[in-house]
């Protein structure tokens, strides 16, 4: 660093903001957006929205409305001083941090980290969970001997597991993707089971009729009976594990990346603008993942469009 | 009936086997006195449960508590055994006859029970904000029109971010300590409550609230006697997903937010490698959970009989 520049860093900022001011420094965000470019851009956006609402579906000109003005108030209520802005930024700042993280390739590296756990503790409870389902479905007898050690394991909460398994594993991905993978199993199991229940007498004598065996009767009617279940647990079971996916990564400090660890590292430096735009994003993504999920699972079972 | 109750009574015998000081002398009242419990008495008292029970199904085939003490006595004994045998590390995993010390020292010491206080208090304090804001707000929402349609898009947002993600906000709001671990566990338990108060009351059918008007009751009666009560099931739907939910997040808030607490304990002695003590408090929080559930199950069974 040239000595003009470790002057400014050390007399120029430091005075003015303090610690905020140091980062700052360090971030260098350029303004994306005016305060005024912004809620100009929000009154076209909804004006636009309510003027062709007659050719649109119904929710997008309210929910345009709504939102414009969640995002007007919260524009307001910093920039006019009701509310301290380095406590409750307005959105142009949020902008501003989020470009300049986007720019720098960390969003796109905390979000890449979070849904690889994501994926691959979902993808494992799934694994795992439907076909434990089966089983435990099957024989009654399994169910009587393994369902006691279930139920203890299911009542601890899946944090709670976090820092024994960072003793077993580590302060790494391994811990994360456990509690992700506590959070996600039980319901898929229970949604499996559920589902099995429902399996029509009927059509199961029909089978065994017409000379089934007992595979045929799981495969012809027990799965296909048990599937609508199971994507209910599934997408149960998505709502929990994203939960526990945010509650690991603030909880294991260690771990460097996701999205969770880049908003509890924001508050150690006091910055809620990341803070509120790693939210915004945690609510993105967690949109994203559940509308994929549930187009990939539209072929198994009807779910509600909304 | 009546091997159920030989299975409690088995069960009682072994608690009471290990309590009561005179009963079997004093390597067993070791836990007590906070000695460890020898494991090769703990292995045969567990293997002893074992196989009475198994003797006992001989009677009563098909008992699902028979088998699942019978596997939690295996599973106890195996674990006692790996670690006895030098399997695994004491640090890893502490053996039960450890844990069973830990708890019972920490509890005499009333070290075990303040904190559990303390979470309970958090607990039922979040619970009651929780459920006291959001049945009145649910109400108020469903029954004037058109107000969930706007705000159902702003809420689906919101509800996207998990309750965690608050966490580091809420903190930077509020200051560490109990006021954010209340926040989060109040915004975990808010929503389904609130979206099933509406759901209910918009799945409640209209003949009934006709039925009032024509009787001669005003809004008020509408609301009193047939809208609250017909979403009352729906509500405590709500309840329970809410209460799940609050139970898991408490446990995260305590990790990461407060100075007190059964997630707290489990945090500091983990930073203390002290895994007996982390095992003994994951005991005590699954415990108390599963009371805490199947008390909201009888009360649910109590209140909405039909």
């Amino acid at each position: 660093m040239d000595p003009e520049a470790a002057r400014r860093l050390l007399f120029d900022k430091a005075p003015t903001g303090g610690w905020t001011s140091l980062y700052e420094y360090v971030y260098d965000p350029a303004p994306v957006l005016s305060s005024e470019a912004f809620l100009l851009a929000i009154v076209a956006v909804v004006g636009l929205l309510w003027a062709v609402r007659r050719f649109t579906p119904p929710v997008l000109a309210r929910g345009g409305l709504t939102i414009g003005v969640v995002l007007v108030l919260w524009e307001a209520v910093p920039t006019l001083g009701i509310l301290n802005p380095v406590f409750f930024p307005p959105p142009t700042a949020v902008l501003d941090k989020m470009a300049v993280h986007w720019q720098r390739g960390w969003l796109p590296q905390h979000i890449l980290a979070s849904l690889g756990r994501f994926s691959i503790a979902f993808g494992l409870a799934i694994a795992i969970g439907v076909p434990t389902g089966f089983l435990i479905s099957l024989s009654s007898r399994l169910w009587g001997y393994v369902g006691s050690i279930l139920y203890f394991i299911r009542g601890i909460p899946p944090p709670a597991w976090l820092p024994i398994f960072i003793l077993w594993a580590g302060a790494g991905n391994p811990a994360a993707v456990f509690v992700v993978f506590l959070g996600a199993f039980f319901p898929i199991l229970i949604g499996t089971v559920d589902g099995f229940k429902k399996a029509d007498p009927v059509q199961i004598e029909t089978v065994r009729t017409f000379g089934g065996n007992r595979f045929d009767v799981f495969w012809e009617v027990q799965v296909p009976t048990s599937l609508p279940d199971i994507v209910i647990g599934i997408r149960i079971g998505l709502g929990i594990g994203w939960m526990m996916l945010i509650a690991a990564e603030l909880a294991v400090a260690r771990l460097g990346t996701g999205v969770g660890w880049m908003i509890t590292h924001a508050r150690i430096w006091y910055d809620s603008a990341v803070i509120m735009g790693g939210m915004v994003v945690i609510a993105i993504m967690g949109l994203a993942v559940d509308l994929v999920l549930r187009r990939a699972l539209a072929r198994w079972a009807d779910l509600p469009r909304a | 009936m009546r091997g159920r109750r030989a299975a409690f009574l088995a069960a009682g015998l072994l608690l009471a086997a290990g309590w009561a000081p005179s009963a079997f002398g004093a390597e067993l009242t070791g836990f007590v006195s906070g000695r460890r419990v020898s494991p090769v008495v703990f292995m045969l008292a567990a293997l002893a449960l074992g196989v009475l029970i198994q003797g006992l199904r001989v009677r009563e085939r098909g008992l699902p508590l028979v088998r699942g003490v019978t596997t939690l006595s295996i599973f106890l004994l195996l674990w006692e055994f790996a670690v006895w045998v030098g399997l695994i590390t004491t640090i890893l995993l502490p053996p039960p006859t450890l844990v069973l010390q830990k708890l019972d020292a920490l509890w005499l010491s009333g070290y075990l029970g303040w904190h559990l206080l303390s979470t309970l208090r958090r607990f039922t304090l979040s619970f009651a904000l929780a459920v006291g804001t959001a049945f009145p707000l649910g109400v108020l929402v469903a029954s004037i029109p058109r107000a969930f349609a706007l705000l159902h898009p702003v809420i689906t947002f919101v509800r996207m971010i998990p309750a965690p993600a608050w966490a580091p906000l809420s903190i930077l709001w509020l200051g560490l300590g109990d006021p954010p671990a209340i926040f989060i566990v109040w915004l975990a338990i808010f929503f389904p409550i609130f979206l099933n108060t509406i759901r209910g009351i918009h799945d409640a059918l209209p003949v009934y609230r006709e039925v009032i008007r024509t009787l001669g009751g005003g809004r008020w009666d509408e609301v009193r006697e047939a809208t609250v009560p017909s979403a009352l099931p729906a509500v405590l739907t709500g309840i329970r997903v809410g209460f799940g939910f609050g139970w898991v997040v408490l446990a995260t808030a305590e990790l990461i937010a407060t100075d007190s607490g059964l997630g707290w304990l489990i945090h500091v002695a983990y930073t203390q490698v002290d895994s007996p003590t982390v095992l003994a408090a994951m005991t005590l929080i699954c415990w108390t959970g599963v009371l805490l559930n199947s008390g909201l199950r009888e009360l649910e069974r109590r209140l909405v009989p039909w």
